[in-house]
């Protein structure tokens, strides 16, 4: 299957390419995403503004634990 | 490893057009599955053999050292490879070691040795509850014309179960789990034919009753030493209706499951 890519914003202003592996939604939470930067696994909450889509890292362990049990069903090495 | 890096402050563009992978792979809870290897003899070769009467050759899994008598010449059966170990036999003979290799069984006074080496491997060990989060997918169909969409929410379930990994969400219970084993007795029914009876748990095979004779590949049991009931590792939750959902919502469209990012229509 081919890959889907997107372009992570940086603090710094840098920007990075990144695998995008999986989005979802936790019905009453929000919308979430997990990607691959640089051969590590990242996840985070997600909120679209117009053309640009945010990302929230600061997690409530529910959340942390939701996405940790997405991450794990994928089977991504 | 998950990582959550609170530099990556957002994504170029609107991640909800980017088609993206929906996945609609079930979040499978905690649990023990035990896979059976069972190896074919479709492949094996058969071994030249000069013996002229009715005989069995001895097969032995050399992992275990666990073996039983076979009425064949293929070079493995069932993952226990031959030797050049033999017995004659007679045809009610044959006919009894066939119905045991038929059904995985193992005399218990042939393999004692080995049988006593697993079960003095196995120490009762400790588990602990824990909690976890189980996600309880939701599916939404998406019609397109004649292309149907399934997407997945997820809710977020409470759901517990057992470890022995203390770095989990514990609870404070613990379990104390016990290695039990059974046995089997093989009779032969008014016709004739052989049939076979489980024994009830017992803590050493030495002590089955008598006219259990046999085990089976699979002889073990891990229990509650309290309860003596056998393991449980999921509590499932009622409310899990997601595969009827998806059943009737692929009824209902016509649909035709694709595994990568979209369920489509005929």
């Amino acid at each position: 299957m081919d890959k889907d890519f997107i372009t992570i914003n940086l603090e710094s202003g840098e920007q990075k390419d990144a695998e995008l592996i999986s989005k979802f939604s936790i019905e009453g939470f929000g919308d979430y995403v997990i990607y691959k930067l640089d051969g590590k696994m990242y996840g985070a909450k997600y909120e679209v503004d117009g053309d640009k889509t945010n990302l929230i890292t600061d997690l409530s362990e529910i959340e942390k634990d939701a996405l940790y049990e997405v991450f794990t069903s994928l089977e991504v090495k | 490893m998950l990582n959550f890096d609170s530099s990556h402050k957002s994504i170029e563009g609107n991640l909800n057009k980017k088609k993206g992978k929906e996945r609609f792979k079930r979040i499978l809870a905690a649990g023990l599955i035990i896979f059976n290897i069972i190896t074919f003899t479709g492949c094996a070769k058969t071994v030249d053999c000069d013996i002229e009467n009715d005989h069995a050759h001895y097969y032995v899994s050399q992992e275990e050292d666990i073996g039983r008598y076979v009425v064949s010449e293929k070079e493995y059966i069932s993952g226990l490879d031959r030797t050049d170990e033999f017995i004659y036999v007679t045809p009610d003979e044959a006919e009894l070691l066939e119905f045991m290799n038929k059904k995985d069984l193992y005399r218990i006074d042939e393999n004692m040795d080995a049988i006593k080496e697993i079960e003095q491997g196995n120490k009762d060990f400790l588990e602990y509850r824990y909690k976890y989060i189980y996600l309880q997918p939701v599916p939404i169909a998406h019609p397109t014309g004649k292309t149907i969409t399934i997407t997945y929410s997820y809710i977020p379930v409470p759901m517990y179960s057992w470890t022995t990994n203390t770095n989990r969400n514990l609870t404070g219970e613990t379990r104390v789990c016990h290695y039990m084993y059974y046995g089997y007795r093989v009779y032969q029914d008014e016709k004739g034919k052989y049939r076979m009876e489980k024994s009830e748990l017992v803590d050493d095979i030495s002590e089955l009753p008598p006219e259990y004779q046999y085990i089976s590949g699979d002889f073990i049991k891990i229990v509650n030493s309290d309860t003596k009931e056998e393991l449980d590792y999921e509590d499932g939750t009622e409310n899990d209706k997601g595969d009827e959902e998806v059943q009737e919502m692929m009824e209902e469209y016509e649909i035709v499951e694709d595994t990568n990012d979209s369920t489509k229509g005929k």
